[in-house]
């Protein structure tokens, strides 16, 4: 699904304090981003109907039922879809060009290469 | 002045404008007619009367006048019958004809025209009634004011769900340019433009994609948003919404909302190319360009970029010069007299009423002469009828009071009961002492009565010859015939009840003399008995020597009080005590 950077940012929330209030939710965000009340409980409700969040009463309780790893996949592929015209290739094409990878960053990344060209074997 | 009359002298002065912005856009500074732009949304706002001869009200007024000249008296005739509504009841100079017309034709003897109280009456009556021409304004007014409404609170929650802006430069920039007022700016990825929010607490939002690293680029937006912010475009926006409701109907209006909206944005275009230079133009404009490929037009209560006639925007911002002393004198003196002329309305209509009466006489001629003719045979006949019955009011009275004052007690008939048989006597007391006292008394008390008659029939015939034509009343019925009686009954009957009440008041002052009487004595009675107990003086009741309650100043208001309050207790026991001793008495009178 598709999360708009309001949601996002809720999720972030859910992600870090895990099972928590609506009420607690706004509070942070208040602090964070400065939304009021309303605003947030806007977008938690948002949420809900789109699926990404589990409203549990008593207390309007709110659990994530996406994970965030789940989102940055979902994130990325939408990324590569219309940055890249759907090409993972020139996506990495970008990410070398950027010339700012670490020794270790390549390091890590030709790791996981093996490990993906191991499991296709 | 009602909303129709601002409506239009608002739309001659948006026709006067774009007029006007069509021959000098080229040459004039884009804020000359946003400032004609305010001007024109004030005139449709503000129900102020600014009568001025040189407006062009006063000049159309003046046409009209000489124009409809001949329809005016058939108009007065017909005004009528006009419903007068609060929202329509034409334009200013109509509106003049309309009350002119309906008020000088028409003379105060009007009120005896049944044909005229009817027509007066209908007035009346459609004043009150639901006005269809209203409730349709209203109908459309809450529609779209509704639609703004439900469009502005939709753009502002999702406005609300913005993120803040994380750039450093993008702070600081405001902060220099804007001290004084704090200006906060944020990122939304619902948004396909830059965008500016907010009357009080202005709102500066970019999308999330915006390039924060080309600060050549993020300056010129948020010149642009100042900008804006700065002349306070927001609010114009809403007082735009609100012209267009309430003006729904006039399609000037809708044009003026386009206008506005357009030039705002060329003002900010201007601004921005006046704050960075002439050589920056270019580099705006192809900014301007890329910005239109993004297809999301910004929410209703916001200033967007503004997919408003990019390639207006394109050309104005080529064609931008600095602002040169001559143009700026052409401004102002262009804005001033285009607010005289437009913006006023029309002069001094009152002077000219008394005008009107006299112009139509001299343009229908003949039907006036006929009319002035009626009139004097009207006012001939009142007056006749006026005399007439002054004269047949004052012989009635005078023979009222002839007949009363001649009634002697001699001529007093024989009532059915004897006199002496009222009084308990025999007929020879009667007729010796008491006859006398009481044909004396009669006398008197009649005397009295008639002279009291009199004045009071002479008052209401004063004041029934000081009436003035309107005020004259129905002519009264005679006494008599007021009781349903003929005049031999009356005469007889008349007497009958004036001894009656004679007889009745005698009795009641009786009792009253008697009562007085009761309680004087009881309340000597009472003086004495309290004078005569043992009772606990006061001064020993408070504790202190007589000496002192008698000379004590501190007790002088207490002794009064005291004293007081005793006396009246007394008064009071008495006269109880004596209307006692009355009633009893009557109880025993009556057995």
């Amino acid at each position: 699904m598709k999360l708009f950077e309001s949601e996002r940012k809720v999720m972030e929330v859910l992600w870090r304090e895990g099972e928590i209030t609506a009420k607690r939710v706004s509070e942070i965000l208040g602090e964070e981003i400065g939304w009021n009340k309303n605003t947030t409980y806007t977008v938690i409700k948002k949420c809900v109907a789109k699926g990404a969040i589990e409203r549990i009463e008593p207390g309007f309780v709110c659990r994530a039922l996406i994970g965030k790893e789940t989102a940055q996949d979902e994130e990325v592929d939408d990324m590569i879809d219309r940055v890249f015209d759907g090409s993972v290739d020139l996506l990495f094409a970008a990410l070398l060009r950027r010339e700012k990878l670490t020794a270790e960053q390549i390091e890590s990344l030709r790791r996981r290469v093996d490990e993906l060209s191991g499991e296709q074997k | 002045m009602n909303l129709f009359e601002l409506s239009v002298t608002g739309a001659v002065l948006i026709f006067a404008v774009i007029l006007f912005r069509a021959v000098g856009k080229k040459r004039l500074p884009m804020r000359t007619f946003t400032v004609l732009w305010h001007v024109a949304l004030l005139r449709l706002f503000l129900p102020v009367e600014l009568p001025s001869p040189i407006s062009a009200a006063s000049i159309g007024q003046r046409l009209i006048r000489s124009l409809t000249g001949t329809f005016s008296r058939a108009d007065s005739a017909g005004a009528a019958d006009v419903p007068a509504s609060p929202a329509f009841s034409g334009i200013s100079g109509g509106t003049a004809f309309y009350e002119s017309g309906f008020t000088e034709a028409r003379p105060i003897s009007e009120a005896f025209h049944t044909a005229d109280r009817i027509a007066e009456e209908s007035v009346r009556s459609t004043r009150f009634a639901p006005d269809w021409r209203l409730i349709v304004w209203i109908a459309g007014a809450v529609l779209i004011l509704s639609v703004f409404a439900v469009l502005y609170v939709r753009a502002l929650q999702r406005f609300r769900q913005s993120l803040p802006l994380e750039s450093d430069f993008a702070r600081d920039w405001l902060a220099a340019h804007s001290p004084r007022r704090k200006i906060e700016v944020r990122r939304s990825d619902r948004i396909g433009s830059p965008l500016t929010y907010g009357v009080l607490h202005p709102v500066i939002l970019l999308p999330s994609d915006t390039d924060l690293t080309d600060t050549k680029r993020l300056e010129f937006i948020l010149a642009h948003e100042l900008t804006h912010i700065r002349h306070f475009d927001s609010l114009t926006k809403l007082l735009l919404a609100l012209a267009v409701s309430l003006h729904w109907f006039n399609p000037a209006v809708w044009v003026l909302y386009r206008f506005f909206n357009r030039d705002m944005e060329l003002a900010c275009d201007e601004a921005v190319v006046r704050m960075f230079g002439a050589d920056t133009r270019r580099d705006y404009a192809l900014m301007l360009l890329e910005l239109v490929e993004k297809k999301n037009s910004p929410p209703l209560p916001a200033n967007g970029f503004g997919q408003v006639a990019i390639r207006e925007r394109i050309g104005a911002i080529m064609k931008v010069r600095r602002i040169t002393w001559a143009a700026s004198l052409a401004a102002v003196i262009a804005v001033c007299s285009i607010t005289a002329v437009f913006a006023t309305t029309a002069a001094q209509e009152k002077p000219e009423e008394p005008e009107v009466p006299e112009q139509t006489e001299q343009t229908d001629a003949g039907a006036d002469a006929l009319a002035a003719e009626e009139e004097e045979q009207e006012r001939i006949l009142e007056e006749e009828l006026q005399a007439e019955f002054q004269t047949q009011l004052q012989a009635q009275v005078q023979a009222e009071l002839d007949a009363q004052l001649e009634l002697t007690p001699e001529q007093v008939p024989e009532p059915e009961i004897p006199l002496w048989e009222i009084y308990n006597l025999t007929e020879e007391e009667f007729m010796s002492e008491k006859n006398l006292r009481f044909r004396e008394k009669l006398e008197e008390k009649e005397a009295r009565r008639l002279a009291e008659e009199a004045a009071r029939l002479q008052a209401e015939l004063d004041a029934q010859l000081n009436h003035t034509p309107e005020q004259v009343p129905e002519p009264e019925l005679p006494l008599w015939e007021r009781y349903n009686l003929t005049e031999e009954e009356y005469m007889s009957e008349k007497n009958l009840k004036f001894r009656e009440k004679l007889e009745e008041k005698e009795a009641r002052r009786l009792a009253e003399a008697e009562l007085e009487r009761l309680t004087a004595e009881w309340q000597a009675r009472l003086e004495a008995e309290q004078e005569a107990q043992e009772e606990v003086p006061e001064w020993e009741r408070l504790g202190i020597s007589e000496e002192e309650y008698m000379q004590g100043e501190k007790y002088q208001k207490y002794r009064e009080k005291m004293e007081q309050k005793q006396a009246e207790r007394i008064v009071r026991e008495a006269r109880a005590r004596a209307e006692a001793e009355l009633r009893e008495k009557n109880a025993r009178d009556g057995e």
